[in-house]
This record gives structure tokens, C-alpha cells and sequence, in this order.
């Protein structure tokens, strides 16, 4: 197994650098934006919180009135309810999709298969591999966020927090990736189909998420997806919400499940 | 039999498919054996190497390699086996000696002596990353890594694809030694002179069902060249001691039916145009020699 996390990381190297600086440099850029946001945050605020709601809770990081000037109302809507969870999901999901599903699609899996390893050891390897490499793209903006906070105004702020907000919105961002890794490892769904149904219920549960404040009907199915539970705001006070951690504990744990034991059974493509 | 390869009624059908890709499959390949497998494309020969190395589940029968079953079995099989893969998919961007490093930790096993015996005597590049590697250099690496850790059994398919003649040459001495070894050999493949060339045993598949097995050195018909005869006019009437397999026009592909001697002394009755010797193919030669009763 760990011969396997070895294997995957160095041939991920190159990208893994690639995703970290990507992530990095986004990071730094909203952090230093900060300063001159703050400045004119009072017309921003009236600007933004005469926006229709769903559209404002797009803009805001799912939250109804906005104070761009406040620290944590700025990391949150700018930072951690979109930008980073959008780069991380599109890597986790392209991740998840690919780690078996690619290997599968170019015959190189049949290799692996044939050595003494088990197809559950071998998904775990793998599972452990693109979690490794996401915890080193989200720990390395965590660190940057947690060291540059204060140089950019950004004060009042608990470094824990910071920390706990930046790996659960890691962890957030994997979920969707551990969701195209469930659908292509325990099914026949080839890589491509297992990325847009992750997209689906990641990007389209953010829309669905955001617009429900304004559209009645949309509440009760808004319950449903991710998103509704992911919130930032609250977390860099230090409250998690239990929805969050169930969403979690499920996706993670009855993933890997569903995955060993789909994989396990099915016959390779 | 504790070594080698046996199956018993292995089958394969896939749901919504016509008919089975594998039926009722009963295949014996005994430790120091080589057994080729024969077929066309389609007929069945990989649904059986997948089957055997458990990368799909049996419809129905069983098999056991090296006296463990491959389904419940499977990891313990893969201690045993070496596999090539026809058509071999590998790494572009890692270099074949990291990928054999990968592999012997996968199989828990340190091979680096043989591993740089075959290196050498493949003339392969392991230092070079295998995207940089022609096909036949990519094959070198594939057919490495099934040998290295001089598995009990071997299952190639199509292993000499891409080759040049001196290192398949290589190959076959190679397999030849496992075999002495006590190595169980099942090699699926197209072509009847390689399969004639290295193995003890063939077995001929055609539409999922083994249709017969023969041992390959006492078979003067599997040992005859094939001749592409092309004649002054049309091909005419040739004598009981020539089997034609195909003709048109002018141009016949024919088998000496018994001694080859008497089959050329018939071809020299007529006007002949040019001669040639060819490698048979089986899906021209099997079709045709079988016949659709075999």
C-alpha cells in the first residue's frame, strides 16, 4: 500500500507542484486585496447588499447582509465559500474520477491486478494517495493564510480557526472528488461520467444552495445538497455545523465503502 | 495436479451479448508445459487470460492456477503468476526501472539479479522513460516484468508483438527456460509458426469454445511452411499432396499435406510464376483448415 502512495505521488509530482502554486498564488492574491477592499468597504457593502438575495448569497459566501470590511466576512466570501473550493473541487473531482478511472481506461490497472495486491488495498492506496495530495495543496494555503493574515489587516482572527476552516473546506472540496472516485470505482461509469455527475451535485448544488433564499420551492430540495451545509462564516468563529460533519462522515464513510465493495465485485472494462 | 493451469466448465457471457465470449471452457496446461492458445481475434483467447487473472468473474465453472482457485484465491494466484497483457499499457512517464521497482515491491519480492540478466540479454533501456521507448522496446519492458520474478506460471498474450526476429529469439529461449524450470506457459496468440516455434501444446478456440487441442510436435500439418504459389494462368487443380487454403486469380496460398518434398514435386507439374514462403495467419488459416464443422 504505501508502495503504491510513493508510486502515485511521484508521478503526480510535476501537477501536485502545479495545483499547490495555482492555489497558493490565489490565496495570497485574495489576501492582499484585503487592505484596499477595507478602505472602501462601505460602498461596496451598499452596493452588494442591494443585490437580489440569491445573487447576493452567490456573491457573499451564502450569508444575508454583507460587511466586506469585517476579516472573516471577507475571507469568507471571497476565499473560502467559492474561490477555494472551486479550485479544489475541480482537482478533486478530476482526481477522484481519474485515480482508478484512468488507469482503468488505459490498461495499465490489469498491471497492477496482476501482482499479489487486492483490488480493496489497492483502491485504498489510491484513496490515501489523492487525500495526501490534497491535504498538501489545502496545507500549504493554510500556512500562507495563517502566516499572512496579519500582514494584511486581516486581524482578529483565530489561527486555529483559520487552520480548521482551510481543511474542512479541503475536506468539503474532497467530498465531491470522493464522490466521482465512488461512482467510477464501484460501477462501470466510465471517468468522463462519474466527473459530471460530481460536477453535477458540487457546482449545481452551490447554484441550487445560493438561490434558494430567494425562491420558495427551491428551500426543501435545498436541504439536500452539499453546499447548504458548508459555512464558512461560522466555522472562522469556530462552530461547525453537525449537517457538515454528518455530510462528511457519510460521504467518506459510506464511500469507501460502496467503492471497496463495488470494486471488489465488478468485472474490469 | 497441483501446478499449472486447470479449468472446468469456465465460462464468460456478458449480459445482453449473443452468445457467450467463453463456454464451457476445460483447458489443462501442466507445470513445464507451453501451451499456446489459438484463435482469432474475438474467439476468446483474452476473455480466458482476464477470467484466469480475475480481472472479470466467471459466469459459470471455475479454474484453479497453481492449485489455487482464481477467485477466492486470487491474491495468493497472483504470487505465482507472471502476465503480459496483449496490446501492453504502461507508464509513459516513469522509466522502466522504476516501474520494475514498483512491480517487485508490489510483488514482494527482490528479482534484481534476473531482472538484470533479462535487461541484458533484451538489450532493453530501463533507464529511458517509456513514452521515449519504441514499441518494441515498450514489449521488452512488458515481457521483463512477466518474467522477473520467475513466476510458477506465465500468461502472455501476444508476447512477441512488436519484437524483432533476434529477440524473439530471446523470448522464446526465455520461456523455453521457465518451462524447464517447471513453469506452467499459456500463451495466447494469432500466429501458428510462433506457436508452433515454442510451444509443446496448442489449443484452438474459436467462438468462445475450444474446438481442439493437439501436442504441436507431432502435428506435420501445424509444422508445414505456408506457400504463396502464384502460377502463369489461373490456379489449377492440384494434386491430394498440396492443401490449398485460399486462392484467387492466379494465386494460391497453400500447405503441403503430407511431405513437403512430394507437395513441390506436384507444384513443379505447372507453370509457376513465383514461390514464397509466409507466416500463417490464423485467422486465414484456422477458418479455412477447420472449417466451420470443427
Amino acid at each position: 500500500m504505501i508502495a503504491t502512495i510513493f508510486w502515485e505521488l511521484r508521478r503526480r509530482r510535476t501537477a501536485l507542484i502545479w495545483w499547490t502554486i495555482g492555489s497558493i498564488l490565489m490565496t495570497v492574491t485574495i489576501l492582499a486585496l484585503f487592505p484596499s477592499i477595507q478602505d472602501k468597504a462601505a460602498q461596496m457593502n451598499q452596493v452588494i447588499n442591494q443585490l437580489p438575495e440569491g445573487i447576493r448569497e452567490m456573491k457573499a459566501g451564502g450569508v444575508g447582509s454583507v460587511d466586506v470590511g469585517d476579516p472573516a466576512q471577507f475571507l469568507n466570501s471571497q476565499l473560502f465559500y467559492i474561490t477555494l473550493p472551486m479550485i479544489w473541487i475541480i482537482l478533486a473531482i478530476t482526481r477522484g474520477a481519474a485515480i482508478l478511472g484512468r488507469e482503468e481506461q488505459d490498461g495499465t490497472l490489469e498491471m497492477l491486478l496482476a501482482r499479489p495486491i487486492s483490488r480493496s488495498q489497492l483502491l485504498l492506496a489510491k484513496l490515501a494517495e489523492l487525500i495526501i495530495e490534497m491535504l498538501i495543496v489545502s496545507l500549504a494555503s493554510a500556512a500562507l493564510v495563517v502566516a499572512l493574515a496579519p500582514h494584511f489587516e486581516l486581524s482578529g482572527l483565530s489561527a486555529s480557526y483559520l487552520l480548521l476552516t482551510t481543511v474542512l473546506t479541503a475536506l468539503f472540496s474532497l467530498s465531491f472528488g470522493m464522490i466521482a472516485f465512488v461512482l467510477q470505482a464501484a460501477s462501470s461509469l466510465t471517468k468522463r461520467t462519474a466527473t459530471a455527475a460530481a460536477v453535477a451535485i458540487g457546482f449545481g448544488g452551490y447554484i441550487l444552495a445560493s438561490l434558494a433564499p430567494m425562491t420558495d420551492w427551491l428551500q426543501t430540495p435545498s436541504k439536500l445538497v452539499p453546499y447548504h451545509y458548508f459555512e464558512p462564516l461560522a466555522i472562522l468563529h469556530g462552530h461547525v455545523s453537525t449537517g457538515l460533519i454528518i455530510y462528511l462522515l457519510d460521504v467518506f464513510g459510506l464511500g469507501i465503502v460502496l467503492a471497496v465493495q463495488g470494486f471488489r465485485r465488478r468485472d474490469l472494462s | 495436479m497441483n501446478g499449472g493451469i486447470v479449468t472446468h466448465n469456465l465460462s464468460k457471457a456478458y449480459p445482453g451479448a449473443a452468445e457467450a465470449a467463453l463456454s464451457k471452457l476445460n483447458l489443462q496446461v501442466k507445470p513445464g508445459e507451453v501451451y499456446g492458445f489459438l484463435g482469432a481475434n474475438g474467439a476468446g483467447k483474452t476473455t480466458t487470460v482476464r477470467l484466469l487473472l480475475n480481472f472479470i468473474q466467471p459466469s459459470s465453472g471455475s479454474a484453479v492456477v497453481n492449485g489455487l482457485d482464481i477467485v477466492k484465491d486470487s491474491v495468493a494466484v497472483k504470487r505465482h503468476v507472471g502476465y503480459l497483457a496483449g496490446d501492453i499499457a504502461l507508464w509513459p512517464k516513469v522509466t522502466g526501472q522504476q516501474l520494475f521497482d514498483y512491480l517487485m515491491q508490489l510483488q514482494g519480492k527482490d528479482c534484481t539479479p534476473y531482472l538484470k540478466e533479462l535487461v541484458r540479454k533484451f538489450e532493453a533501456e530501463p533507464q529511458k522513460k517509456i513514452g521515449e521507448l519504441s514499441k518494441g522496446n515498450r514489449q521488452k519492458i512488458g515481457i521483463i516484468q512477466a518474467l522477473m520474478h520467475q513466476p510458477d506460471v506465465l500468461i502472455m498474450d501476444e508476447p512477441t508483438s512488436g519484437l524483432d526476429p533476434l529477440k524473439q529469439e530471446v523470448f522464446y529461449k526465455e520461456v523455453r527456460a521457465a518451462a524447464h524450470r517447471g513453469a506452467a506457459v499459456l500463451v495466447s496468440s494469432h500466429n501458428l509458426a510462433e506457436a508452433q516455434r515454442m510451444c509443446d501444446r496448442v489449443g484452438i478456440i474459436k467462438h468462445g469454445r475450444l474446438i481442439r487441442e493437439q501436442t504441436i510436435k507431432d502435428d506435420e500439418q501445424l509444422g508445414a511452411p505456408v506457400l504463396r504459389v502464384v502460377f502463369r494462368s489461373a490456379v489449377p487443380t492440384l494434386g491430394k499432396s498440396v492443401k490449398v487454403i485460399s486462392k484467387q486469380g492466379a494465386t494460391a496460398v497453400v500447405q503441403a499435406a503430407g511431405p513437403l518434398n512430394t507437395a513441390l514435386a506436384e507444384l513443379a507439374k505447372h507453370d509457376i510464376v513465383s514461390l514464397t514462403s509466409e507466416q500463417v495467419n490464423l485467422e486465414e488459416e484456422f477458418m479455412e483448415y477447420y472449417g466451420d464443422g470443427a
